[in-house]
């Protein structure tokens, strides 16, 4: 028995010694895989590191060249800029020159000479043009400017503009607009007649003969009635692009190589301006079965088919009792406009300069609505809307309404995030005054007393004699009145821009850029209210590119615009104090 | 060899044969590792020899009654600690098939000091062929785990011949793959 249990302990203490060897055998290669792991991980994170280090550096690396392309591209395109400036004067010599040359008496030979060398000159200016248009688009530089256009007008302008070319060269030029095409859209207006003028100016160039048609349609957004795809077929019978050039021509760089009969950097401009608006060209051709431009932009329809007169339009005003308002202006045509279309809805205004006047009005007087410029010396509007909100609960509590000449769409939302109760972008119109009027909150809202001043017709007697002023916008705000108001707003219009103009050439001249804006900005808020569109797009242009190169050369155009703008104004004067003192 | 097989081997002695009898062919085999066996660990395959031999002396049985059992309790114990290798094996034949492509390639990567025998295959009509090839003489236990694998898939696949070379290194097994 004790034998069999001394056997049963030796096997138990065999089967126990075998079990803890192989235990320690297992703890062994544990402890190696473990170390094994360690390296490895180790290495990993080395690896990981060294990495990382990389990427820092290939991203530090990138980021510095990109710097550094990013500088060389702007030196680019100032230099490109200023190029340009340099180039154009001495173009301007030429063509004008060669057109003095031309008026004299020259032999055949001559003649012909001299005519290569004038049409050579100007298409060298469309060059030089379009390759600023290319170099501002590339740079980001050109931001549209939305506006509402009168859509059938724009395509009539920018057809008419190649009537006499297309005739000459006994080639059809027709225009069809759908009826779904609304009156008015939101359009950059001056870049998006660029295009047009592009591809109707490329389809008649290369016409010999047949027809150009332009073909305007517009599909509204399925989802969104207010939106919907302009789309635009301009299509030619001429000599067409052969598909080697297909590819290339909306490539500016591709373009500038092509000697043969090109079209320059027109479409690549276009199809660029295109991009900008989210819309898209496209172009089908066959050599000597003519082409097809497609355009097609998203656009925002204002108003439907509704045909308006672009002369006076009658505004619906409803009589107003008696309102206290307090205007803050600093240009003082504006504050001649605003008093004048304040009468014309039978209202009087107490006018302050600036911001710090306003206050001060506010401390010693309540108003009903209180009308503050944007931008004006000493206090601007925006200060002047903090001051009041910040004041006492009887200033605070004022019904403010900002004014504003800047068209840029997000002003808007900005002010009223302000604090602004209203927004008014200049120039008014009498109707949207009236309408801010009638919607000013007041304690007796009932409207009687005041008469309508009802339009006396007086227009037969204004076209008496012939009138140089284009009265078109100043009778649209002011109908009947707008004679007797012109001779009360022309003398301080006259004053003041004469001396903003000087005050804007110094500045020009000294490549300050803050005052250009500012004055710029002032000049074209008193243009536009006197109807004096093309001045104030020209100065508007000015204000928004106040850096921009090309100042100079828009500055010449200011000038010349206001030489003519100012004689017309006096002549005008004249005329009506004549006709007065008969 | 892996430690597995040999400490499998001795846990399926002590079973079968009881941990007395056990002992006696661990330590009549003369076994340098003394029949301690971490499954991780690696040996010589030799053991696996004088283990077997020394168990078919002691017991008096036929080398493959007792290589067969042992295979089925090797491929019960691979179930159970590998069953990630089981994963959409849907027949025995299935499973052959994968051995070489992904069982041992994924073996490797648990263990890369394993030495795997190759395990090729081609089919042949219903007929799939397998053939195993080792620098180590093990095919009579390659064939009872191609064995137990059918088994272990209910024998619905039948193993219809095996060809084992004299060096036993290598080996042919044909399995009919359709039952007929």
């Amino acid at each position: 028995m004790s034998s069999e249990l001394e056997k049963q302990l030796k096997l138990a203490l065999s089967r126990a010694k075998r079990l803890k060897n192989a235990r320690d055998e297992a703890e062994r290669l544990l402890e190696q895989k473990s170390r094994e792991l360690y390296a490895a991980n180790t290495e990993l994170e080395k690896a990981r590191d060294s990495l990382e280090d990389d990427i820092q550096q290939a991203t530090y690396e990138l980021s510095v060249s990109n710097q550094r392309l990013q500088k060389a591209l702007n030196e680019r395109s100032t230099f490109i800029g200023q190029m340009s400036h340099e180039v154009r004067t001495p173009l301007n010599a030429i063509i004008g020159l060669s057109e003095i040359l031309l008026s004299t008496k020259m032999d055949d030979v001559q003649l012909d000479y001299m005519n290569t060398i004038n049409s050579a000159a100007s298409s060298l200016v469309v060059l030089l043009n379009d390759m600023l248009d290319i170099t501002k688009i590339e740079a980001g530089k050109l931001k549209l400017n939305l506006e509402e256009v009168n859509s059938h007008k724009i395509h009539k302008s920018a057809v008419s503009m190649f009537e006499l070319e297309a005739s000459e060269k006994g080639v059809r030029l027709d225009l069809e607009i759908s009826e779904d095409v609304p009156d008015v859209l939101m359009l950059d207006k001056g870049r998006y007649k660029q295009i047009i003028n592009n591809l109707v100016s490329n389809a008649v160039k290369n016409t010999e003969s047949g027809s150009v048609m332009v073909k305007v349609a517009y599909t509204p957004d399925a989802h969104a009635k207010h939106i919907g795809n302009l789309n635009v077929q301009v299509i030619d019978t001429g000599i067409g692009i052969p598909k080697s050039q297909m590819q290339n021509i909306f490539n500016a760089y591709e373009q500038l190589g092509i000697t043969s009969k090109g079209v320059g950097l027109g479409l690549a401009i276009c199809s660029q301006l295109c991009e900008l608006m989210q819309g898209s060209i496209s172009c089908e051709s066959e050599v000597g079965n003519g082409s097809v431009f497609e355009l097609n932009i998203p656009a925002e329809c204002v108003a439907m088919n509704t045909v308006q007169d672009e002369g006076f339009r009658e505004t619906r005003q409803k009589s107003l009792n008696r309102i206290d308002i307090l205007v803050a202006e600093d240009n003082v045509t504006n504050q001649k406009v605003l008093t004048a279309q304040l009468a014309q809805l039978g209202q009087e205004a107490t006018i302050v300069n600036n911001g710090a006047e306003a206050i001060a009005c506010l401390r010693d007087n309540s108003y009903d609505v209180v009308f503050l410029d944007i931008l004006m010396p000493v206090m601007d509007g925006e200060e002047t809307l903090k001051t009041i909100r910040n004041s006492s609960s009887r200033i605070a509590e004022h019904y403010c309404v900002a004014l504003t000449a800047s068209s840029y769409q997000d002003q808007r939302e900005r002010l009223l995030n302000l604090g602004f109760d209203e927004f008014l972008s200049k120039p008014l119109s009498i109707a949207d005054l009236s309408k801010t009027l009638e919607n000013i909150p007041r304690p007796d809202s009932v409207n009687e007393g005041v008469s309508e001043k009802s339009p006396s017709h007086t227009e037969a007697a204004l076209n008496a004699v012939e009138s140089s002023f284009d009265y078109n916008y100043l009778r649209s705000q002011f109908g009947d009145a707008c004679e007797a108001i012109f001779v009360d707003i022309a003398p301080t219009f006259l004053e003041h821009t004469g001396g903003d103009l000087s005050r804007l050439k110094a500045a020009v001249a000294d490549g300050q850029v803050d005052s250009i804006t500012k004055i710029s900005h002032s000049m074209k808020g008193g243009s536009a209210s006197m109807g004096l569109h093309q001045l104030a797009d020209r100065l508007e242009k000015v204000e928004r590119n106040s850096d921009s190169v090309e100042v100079h050369d828009w500055y010449e155009e200011i000038e010349t615009l206001w030489a003519t703008a100012a004689v017309q104004i006096e002549n005008e004067l004249t005329r009506l104090r004549a006709a007065s003192s008969r | 060899m892996k430690g597995i097989i040999l400490s499998e081997f001795v846990e399926f002695l002590e079973e079968s044969l009881g941990p007395d009898q056990a002992q006696t062919i661990i330590e009549k085999s003369g076994v340098q590792s003394q029949g301690a066996y971490s499954r991780v660990g690696q040996y010589d395959y030799q053991e696996l020899i004088q283990l077997l031999t020394q168990a078919v002396a002691e017991t008096n049985m036929e080398a493959g009654d007792l290589v067969q059992p042992f295979a089925d309790h090797l491929f019960t114990v691979f179930h159970r600690d590998y069953n990630v290798f089981f994963e959409g094996a849907e027949s025995a034949a299935h499973m052959l098939t994968q051995i070489d492509d992904h069982i041992h390639v994924e073996v490797k990567k648990l263990y890369p000091d394993a030495e795997l025998p190759k395990f090729e295959y081609s089919q042949e009509g219903d007929k799939l062929v397998l053939n195993y090839q080792s620098p180590r003489p093990l095919a009579a236990v390659a064939q009872a785990l191609v064995g137990a694998c059918l088994k272990f898939f209910g024998d619905k696949e039948s193993l219809v011949s095996s060809q084992i070379a004299e060096d036993q290194c290598s080996a042919e097994f044909v399995i009919q793959t359709s039952p007929g």
